[in-house]
Order: structure tokens, then sequence, then C-alpha cells
């Protein structure tokens, strides 16, 4: 996945190559599409962002002060900023850890593989009932940690609410992100350990001077996809918590859909701008980083 | 040599083909291929015979000059309207269809009836002995069967035109020998002119009318196989078409400095006693079962081949006696590395 | 060595409980008469005292449940149509408009491809909280809110698809292409020859996750249908009340079985898709 090209790899010559009007053609249906349902809109949204609903009239940046003021807002961003930084590195890790698992058990992987990618074709909305069973106050998780003599705890509405979030998120996109560096592995010339194996190298060094850097150009697109989807578990909050949830889990879109019932226009476009802006900028940041190592390859 | 209907010669004016300013692909070539012809393009790897025969299928823009069939301007026209049929060399045939289907498809794009399809697709398929193949998926049958298919897909139509892109180096080298013949043979009876790239001299020596030789996109040569053999053109041609290449070394001819070549062939074993005969030491031998490649180290000359009887029994380290043909020498200027008369 | 792969087995198995289990309770607890339910389940879902209780093997498995939910609630089959009527369309429009883009960017040169690419990648990227005030705006302009159009046409035009369909478009040998002009075909001849027949994998792929995702949305059916009598199963499910547990649960195991059979069937696919996703260029 790369967003830009350095004007180095462009390939003059490419212009050349023009079919005329061909390739619109098939484009244009799509690019219609977004363009009236998506592109568009969303400049409106950046234009209404900078003016006020109620009197139509500029205000420059007083919404995006406004929100930026506000407490829900802050403890919103506060909350998904949180659960990005510590899902995404759990979930990177522990993923990987599987994939390595499961290369290296080579008789009945596809059973392995299939277990893992299941949740992936669980609906939340299934799955969420077990869930509350499990971690309510007289649920079964803490009969689990009665036995092991710890006090219950109420998972469900606490700051404990958070760890759930966590857990349902792990649970759900683990055999995605395993899958994807289960491809990067492949990708991994095996000459390489064969030769590195007759160089004397152990399973240790293999892993660090191999797969590791083999990995690298995988990390980025990784990163970005559970970014990506990082975002969607405000269905797993938004079931067990509704739409006003325990504080720990009150994300930045239960926070869109309160202004949404409000119908607050001013709120919700500049909340967009920066919302967008700031996952533009992570991307961008984050390519900057590792997509220059995958470039390099 | 009977000429099909319907196929037309090709002229090719100061074309030119750049993929950047510093990447010149094809420069000013200059090349007319007559109505009929078996013309094979060879040369090294990137000295352009490829990126000529897509510009010529249409599958590449042409950046300068004309290329034209018959009389026909066909710089812009877009490949599907050239009447051209090509195979490649991985032979592109298409996985999901079956062998029929594969070689049905220019006919159906050409909106022929069932019946003619039909007709014209068992017709070629018996031609080629894939009859029982028909109903098979590309990916079930071995090399040379597939590669029959992308021939009988060329040939289903009578195109005007045939390309041919390396179509014998998948295959193993026996295979290689008799499709090399078989391609020859069709050539022969369909009389379609047809244009054949390859960078093995030996296709190039055997199936061809004409050669051309090519080297960093620039024509060197463009004569029949003999010609180019025995009359090379410069000091690049010499030594690429041959297999041991051509000797050479520095020496003088009419008094002047040159680069003088010799083919193995024309280098032989002499007597003792011979007083013509020149003093050698051999470094090495291939024994092929029909000739002997011996490897020799001369006295004031780089190391020189001779191609020697197969019966010729010599070892390393030992002294022999060779003869050269004085009347075979080949003279090429240093600076230019024209061939001198 | 031996000692090391079952030390491994024994590993994945173990997390591999992580799913089996949940899913198991999942259905076994389907099959609770409601009775047990109630029993088993009251310190949770009543907040009685004492602790939840979920067997393994239901004391006296019953499909009664199953018959109840399927006899005498019309209104699930309303939701699961709803559900239906909206993930289909929105993936059936996925490709439609997907897959031409699609092999136009995977197969073409032509001026602002690369910018237009970089645009789609950065709209596939873009949660929903973004996109939600926009679709809005428009859905609203056009009357369109609270009506099943309001989830299918900003799904429809969703750009994963495209960006997953232009990864397998990309990998079909150009010799193919140009083969089939050589042939006689047409730009729509060679999509419709060449491209759909082989590109086809990244079509399924695309629709897997595609069904997958709809299916599982949330986001959009609570934001943009007020009217309850269109919501999809994912929202209708938790609606469900305590005092039936057992129906909610049944309704979960049936909600869980088009995604399950989409997964198991299209696995091939759907690990395919996010290999490619993941695929450098």
């Amino acid at each position: 996945m790369k967003l830009y090209r350095k004007r180095s790899e462009r390939r003059p010559w490419e212009e050349n190559e023009s079919e005329g009007a061909v390739p619109w053609l098939f484009v244009l249906p799509s690019l219609l599409a977004v363009t009236v349902l998506v592109l568009l809109p969303f400049i409106d949204v950046v234009r209404r962002s900078f003016f006020s609903a109620m009197s139509g009239q500029f205000v420059g940046f007083k919404n995006y002060l406004t929100v930026f003021q506000n407490d829900a807002f802050r403890l919103a961003a506060g909350n998904t900023a949180k659960f990005v930084a510590v899902c995404i590195p759990l979930l990177l890790v522990f993923s990987l850890l599987l994939a390595l698992l499961v290369n290296a058990f080579r008789e009945k992987r596809g059973v392995f593989k299939t277990s893992f990618l299941i949740p992936m074709a669980i609906p939340v909305a299934s799955i969420v009932l077990l869930w509350k069973v499990v971690f309510h106050e007289n649920g079964l998780f803490n009969i689990f940690l009665g036995w092991l003599g710890a006090a219950p705890v109420d998972w469900l509405d606490s700051e404990l609410t958070f760890a759930v979030l966590v857990f349902s998120y792990l649970w759900k996109n683990t055999g995605y992100d395993m899958i994807l560096w289960l491809s990067g592995i492949t990708a991994i010339s095996p000459a390489l350990y064969e030769s590195a194996q007759i160089d004397g190298a152990g399973a240790l060094q293999r892993f660090f001077r191999i797969t590791l850097p083999g990995l690298m150009p995988t990390l980025f697109t990784i990163t970005v996809l559970s970014l990506l989807n990082s975002f969607k578990v405000f269905r797993e909050a938004y079931l067990i918590g509704g739409n006003y949830p325990n504080t720990s889990i009150y994300m930045l879109q239960h926070l869109f859909n309160n202004w949404f019932a409000d119908l607050d226009v001013d709120k919700m476009c500049a909340g967009a701008v920066l919302m967008a802006l700031v996952v533009f900028l992570l991307i961008m940041l984050l390519q900057r980083f590792w997509g220059r190592e995958a470039q390099n390859e | 040599m009977a000429v099909s209907e319907t196929s037309v010669g090709l002229t090719i004016e100061k074309v030119n083909k750049w993929y950047s300013a510093d990447s010149h692909a094809v420069r000013d070539m200059d090349l007319t291929v007559e109505n009929g012809e078996f013309m094979i393009f060879v040369g090294p790897s990137g000295c352009g015979k490829s990126t000529l025969l897509r510009m010529i299928a249409g599958l590449e823009t042409v950046n300068g000059g004309t290329i034209r069939m018959g009389e026909r301007v066909i710089n812009k026209v877009p490949p599907k309207e050239r009447d051209i049929a090509m195979v490649f060399q991985n032979y592109a045939l298409y996985p999901t269809m079956n062998v029929y289907n594969n070689m049905a498809f220019p006919l159906k794009m050409r909106r022929w009836k069932k019946e003619d399809i039909h007709r014209r697709v068992t017709e070629v398929a018996a031609n080629l002995g894939l009859t029982e193949y028909l109903k098979r998926r590309p990916g079930a049958l071995s090399g040379g069967q597939r590669q029959r298919v992308a021939l009988g897909r060329a040939m289903v139509r009578q195109p005007r035109l045939f390309l041919m892109d390396e179509p014998l180096s998948n295959l193993d080298a026996k295979l290689r020998v008799d499709m090399r013949r078989e391609i020859v043979d069709l050539q022969r009876r369909l009389g379609t002119t047809t244009i054949y790239v390859t960078h093995d001299q030996t296709e190039a020596m055997t199936m061809g009318t004409r050669i051309a030789v090519m080297k960093d996109g620039v024509l060197q040569q463009v004569d029949a196989p003999r010609t180019v053999y025995e009359k090379p053109a410069n000091l690049f041609v010499a030594k690429f078409i041959g297999s041991p290449p051509m000797n050479t070394w520095e020496g003088e001819h009419r008094g002047r400095r040159c680069i003088v070549g010799i083919r193995p062939e024309y280098i032989t074993p002499a007597d003792a006693s011979d007083p013509g005969a020149l003093r050698a030491r051999v470094s090495g031998v291939e024994n092929t079962g029909r000739e002997s490649m011996v490897y020799l180290e001369a006295e004031g000359l780089p190391g020189l081949v001779m191609a020697a009887d197969a019966a010729f029994r010599c070892g390393p380290g030992e002294a022999v006696g060779i003869r050269m043909d004085q009347e075979k020498f080949l003279f090429f200027d240093r600076e230019t590395e024209l061939r001198i008369d | 060595m031996k000692m090391r792969k079952w030390l491994i087995g024994m590993l994945l198995a173990f997390i591999a409980f992580f799913v089996w289990v949940p899913l198991w309770l999942l259905i076994s607890g389907s099959l609770m008469g409601a009775e047990e339910m109630t029993q088993n389940l009251a310190p949770v879902l009543g907040n009685t005292e004492g602790t939840a209780v979920w067997p393994l093997l239901p004391m006296y498995p019953t499909l009664k449940p199953y018959i109840e939910l399927l006899l005498d609630t019309p209104q699930f089959f309303a939701m699961f149509w709803n559900s239906c009527r909206q993930v289909f369309p929105v993936v059936i429009g996925q490709v439609l408009i997907g897959a031409p883009a699609a092999w136009a960017f995977a197969r073409f040169h032509f001026r602002g491809k690369k910018i237009l690419y970089s645009l789609y990648i950065v709209l596939m990227l873009m949660p929903f909280q973004v996109t939600m005030v926009s679709s809005y705006l428009v859905l609203d302009n056009l009357g369109l809110m609270n009506s099943v159009w309001a989830i299918i046409l900003p799904g429809a035009v969703s750009t994963f698809p495209v960006f997953l369909m232009v990864r397998f478009f990309t990998s079909i040998p150009s010799a193919l292409t140009e083969a089939a002009a050589l042939d006689g075909a047409g730009p729509l001849q060679i999509f419709f020859h060449i491209g759909l027949p082989l590109g086809a994998p990244g079509i399924l792929s695309a629709v897997v996750l595609g069904f997958l995702e709809y299916w599982n949305a949330l986001e959009q059916p609570l934001t943009f249908l007020q009217d309850k009598t269109l919501w999809p199963l994912s929202l209708y499910l938790p609606t469900v009340t305590a005092d039936n547990a057992g129906v909610s649960l049944v309704a979960s195991v049936i909600m869980l079985v088009p995604a399950l059979l989409i997964f198991l069937f299209g696995q091939r696919y759907l690990e395919a898709g996010i290999s490619a996703s993941g695929m450098k260029d």
C-alpha cells in the first residue's frame, strides 16, 4: 500500500501509453458515485466546519475551538487514542506470535487457521450476549477468579470495561492479522533460512536476522489495517454499554452519535475534519517510518 | 514459396523507442520484411528485439518513425485491428478456457458463426495433433502441447502476419529441436509472413529465410543466415553468430593494423611434418561425440578454439600442430569494427 | 524435536479453545429451555443474587427456543429480511461499480491515475466517523434518510473492495490481455473474457469480506435508520431483553449461520483477500 510515489519512481513515458477515453469509461461509474456520495459532501463538510449551521455565518475556527473545549470530546478522543495505543501493539505482537506458531506447526495447520479466523465471521451482536454473561459481576470470569481467590469485579461497568473491550478486539482481529503475518512469512525465501542454517545460525538468530527484517515491509500495512479495524470496536462498546457506556469506553463514535442525535452539525463537521486529518497524518507518519523501508526493498 | 493470400509484407522506417531519456530501446530502425518471408530477430537480451516485435504488434507505442503493413501505416492502429497473430514466450493461453475455447477465441472475437468456428478449430487441432486434448484446460497439458495450442490459436484465422516471441525457450532441448522443424514446415505451408524473435543463434541460423541481428537497439545486419555467418557485417555479428564463437585477435592485413578472425572449424590439426603448422598447447577438450572442441594456447595469440573431428585425440597439456585456413580469415577495422573486404 | 512439536500443538490448541468454547457455549446455550436458561442466567440477566452458570451441555436440551423464534416471532423474520436486503445490494453494488474501476486502475495507464488511486486508498482508510456526516448530508438532501438506501448507497461506493480487486487484477499476466487484444478483443471483451474469470478469486474475496463486514454493521443502521422496522439483525438482537434471553441466543445463532457458511465456503478467498491487502506493491 503506497499513498504516493517518489518523483524519481514516476516513469515519464507512462503518459505515452495512455489509452484515450477507455480507462475513464471503466472508472467513471465508481468515480462518479464516490464523487457524489463521498467527495463533494466531504468538501461541503469542510466548508461547513468554518460556518455556523444556525446563522450561516463564517465563524473561522470557532467550531474547532468548541470541539476542543468539549469535555466529552476530550474524553472520547483520549479513550480512542488510548485504545489504539494499547491494542495495536498488543495485537501486532500476539498475532505475530500466533503466526509463527502456526507456521512452525506443519500438520493440521488448516484447522488452526480456521479456528483463529472464525471470530472474524462471528457477528458482534451474536457473541456479545455471551461476553456479558462471562464478564458480568456475577458472571463466569469472576467465578474463575473466585477459584483463584480474587474478589469479584464488575467488568462491564467500571474502569476495567476498557480491558474487556481490548479483549474483544483482540479476540476478533487476531486471526486477520495472523493471516497477514503468515503471508509475509511465506514471502521470505526458504533458501535464506537454509543458507543461514548452513552458516550455523540458531533459531533465535534466524528469527532476528531473517524473519523479522523480512517482515518489516509487511509491518506498515498490518499496522494501517489494524488501525482501520480498531475504529470498529465501537460495535462491541455499543453492544456492551449502549449509548452512554462506562466512561472508560466512551469512544469518538459514541460522541458522534450523540452529536448526531442532537443534530449538532457544527461540532460533527469540525470533528469529522479533525478526525480525517489525524488519521491521514498518522498514516503518512507511519509510511515515513516504515513505508520507506518497504520501498527500499 | 507459396505466399498466403492474406499475408502482407512489413516496412519499418526510422523507428525509435525510448522508455526514458537514458534508455533508448530501439534506434533508427530501418527494415523491410518481404511478404511470405520468415524473418528472425536475434540479439543478446536487452537488444530491443522484443520491443520492436511488440511495436509491430501494437503492444508498445512507437516514439518515432513509421511501421507499415503493406501500404498502410499502422503506428496508431490498435492491436485488435492489425489482424496479427502472436505466439508468446509463456504461450499466454487463457487458463480458464479449455483448448477448444482457447483456439476458438480469436474467431469468436471476429464474430464467426458457430459452425464455422467448430469446423476451423477441429481442422487446425487435427493438423497439430491436438484433437484428443480439446476438452482439457491448459493447466493439464505438457509444455509441448501448450506450445501447439498457442500455435493453433495463432493459426485458426489467416492473419496477415505471424509474430513469435521466443516461443521455444520454455521447452526442453529435445522438444525444442522437433518444434523448430515443425514451425518451419508450418510457415512454409501457410506462406504467411512471420517474424520470429530469439536469442538462440541456432534457431536463428536454422529457421529463418533472413535474420536481423540487433545490439543495443541498433540493427547490425540483415541477410540470409549463410551470408551473416560467412560475411558478418562487423565484429559483433561475427562473434554473436556461430557457436563456439569466432576466434579473434589483433593482427595485420595488407599492412594495416586490424582485428583478425577465424571460425573454429577452419582451424585444423596439422602433421608435425607440416612446415606451415603452428605450435600450440592444448588447455582443454570438450568432446560432443560428433566433434571435439579443442581449446588451445599459441604463442602471440589469445586463447583459440578449434572444432576438430571427434576422432582427433589429445589431452590437456599436450602440444599439437594446427593449421589455419588463410582463405577464411576475416578482417575488421579496429575503430569501427566493420568488416574489411 | 517431537517434544517441541507437541508443545507447539498444545499451545495452539489452548489458544484455539478461546474460539471454540465461546462458539460451543453459544450453540449449547441456544438449546437450553427457557426455564433452565432463566435459572442459569438470572444472576446476570435478572441481577439476582448468586452466580451465573453456563453448562457445557444443557441439562434438558430442547429445540423449543428455535421453534418459538421461528414460529412466534414474526419480527425476527422482518429483521432477517432487513439484513439481507441491506447486505446483498451493498455487496453486489461494490462488485458492479468497483470491479470495472479496479480493472482500470490495475491494467490501464491514464493521466491522474496515481492521484486518483491514492485518493481511493485514503478514503478506504477513513473510519465511519469521518464519512458519517458527509453521508448524512447527501442522504438527507436526496431524501433517503431512514430508508434501506441510506445503508446501501454509502456501502456500495466503499473503496476497499476496489483496492482489493486491484491487487488481484494486477497479478494477471499482461501477456494474457495482450494475447486477447491481438486475438481481436476490445477493452470490454478483454475485461469480460480475461479480467473477470481470472480475477474471480479477488472478486470473491471482496464479496466474502464485504458480506462479513456489512452483516455485522452497526454504526450505519444506528445512525441512518431511525425507523426500528428497518433495523437489521445486528441492531435488533441487543434489544432483546432479559426475559427472552433464550430467543435472543437462538437469534444470535441463526444470525451467525449465514456468516459462518459464507466463511466456511469462502475461507480460501477470505485468506487470499487478507493476504492480498497486505502485499507490498
